[in-house]
């Protein structure tokens, strides 16, 4: 009778998380943050840059090659129209851009720990965009999420070129507004999820809109 | 070290009930667990749930009081679906959001009867430690709290013998739980409604 009892009970039970099956772009997270200092000033700019590249954050040699790079882009370009943003390119030369736009991905491997905010330290960059580096500001706490499956994200930032700081003696630009879009360099269906995600995360940031045209 | 603390305390409550068996006849309840959130519990999952088992055993010290221990599973789950929400001052994330708790408590009870015979009612509480697992997942990301809350958890029901010579009746009760407040995480309450087979000894 004790045996039938337990087994009554674990068959009531069956996992300690049940129901845990989840479609491919129903893992799709998207997670957004911004510099608080700067939440009211997104509307006095106007001019932006973007490279015309989607740049892996894996320099490593076996580093997966992110697709859909000019999906990305574009993506990217028309939700920044639709902000009331305009884009400008490197020919234009008589314009300086109040905010650089870049944009980066990982596919990431089995990572257990996964930080969703960008955590890369002061001193990180990437060396590319002149002799500038650029950074965080220190106070945003890292969010650790936990996961153990092979996933890519999509970054998207943005920063102030006139904005610099001065830490450790390394120079480096204050980052305005982050994107994070998880899950959509890898999978099924993956233009549509880009785009969804993409999307998604200016629509959750109300904040960046321009008055300044 | 703390944990290993609350295994030789759930190691003590199990040793005082079989001495309390000793002391001459008792009963084992099997029961399944229904759950439904309370309180500021409601804000993480509201949902009721089926999914909970729990084991007793009670022993009797006089004609109308039994000292026993018991120990449990409950699994709350609740599917949020896409949903958008605040991390921290500035941030914002949205994914297919799905809740998890999973509650495990192990307690030393103690019951009063109000009359002998085929029908028991009796009132009784449980006091000791719920060790409660939280996930909060968005996608295949999760944030988790785990934690071994102080509880204690009064309780009214009755039992129920099949007929006057039978030893196996069954075993109704209304259990309040209540899950303390601890250093890192939150405190939980809920409603358990706890039926199941009763066998005397």
């Amino acid at each position: 009778m004790l045996a039938a009892a337990l087994l009554l009970g674990l068959t009531f039970l069956a996992s300690c998380y049940p129901d845990d099956s989840l479609s491919i772009s129903e893992t799709d997270v998207v997670f957004t943050n911004y510099y608080d200092s700067v939440h009211d000033l997104f509307k006095n700019y106007s001019l932006y840059y973007m490279p015309d590249t989607v740049y892996n954050i894996d320099t490593s040699k076996n580093a997966k090659k992110i697709e859909n790079q000019a999906l990305i882009l574009s993506d990217i370009a028309s939700n920044m129209t639709n902000k009331g943003y305009t884009r400008i390119t490197n020919q234009d030369t008589t314009v300086t851009p109040h905010l650089v736009l870049l944009a980066s991905g990982i596919i990431n491997n089995n990572v257990s720990v996964y930080y969703w905010y960008p955590y890369y330290g002061w001193n990180w960059g990437w060396g590319y965009w002149n002799d500038y580096g650029w950074g965080y500001p220190g106070y945003y706490p890292p969010v650790p999420y936990y996961s153990s499956y092979t996933t890519g994200t999509l970054r998207i930032e943005m920063f102030n070129p006139d904005d610099t700081r001065v830490v450790k003696s390394d120079t480096i630009h204050p980052v305005y507004w982050t994107a994070g879009i998880n899950g959509v360099l890898e999978g099924s269906s993956i233009t549509d999820r880009i785009t969804k995600g993409i999307n998604q995360a200016f629509d959750q940031s109300p904040y960046l809109n321009t008055t300044a045209n | 070290m703390k944990r290993v603390k609350n295994i030789f305390v759930a190691a003590a409550m199990l040793f005082l009930s079989t001495t309390a068996f000793a002391q001459g006849g008792g009963m084992w309840n099997f029961d399944w667990n229904m759950a439904f959130p309370m309180g500021s519990t409601t804000d993480f999952v509201n949902q009721p749930t089926l999914r909970g088992f729990s084991l007793e055993g009670r022993g009797y010290v006089t004609d109308q009081i039994t000292i026993g221990g018991i120990a449990g599973w409950t699994v709350f789950y609740q599917n949020n679906g896409w949903t958008q929400e605040p991390v921290g001052e500035t941030g914002t994330i949205h994914g297919y959001q799905r809740r998890y708790l999973n509650v495990m408590p192990i307690m030393v009870t103690g019951h009063y009867y109000f009359s002998q015979g085929s029908i028991m009612p009796y009132i009784g509480a449980g006091l000791g430690t719920y060790y409660i697992e939280s996930r909060d997942f968005m996608g295949l990301y999760y944030t988790q709290g785990k934690d071994w809350h102080f509880g204690v958890a009064p309780e009214a029901g009755l039992v129920m013998y099949l007929g006057s010579s039978s030893n196996t009746g069954i075993n109704l009760n209304f259990k309040y739980n209540m899950a303390a407040k601890t250093k890192n995480e939150d405190a939980y309450s809920w409603l358990g409604i706890n039926i199941g087979i009763t066998y005397l000894f």
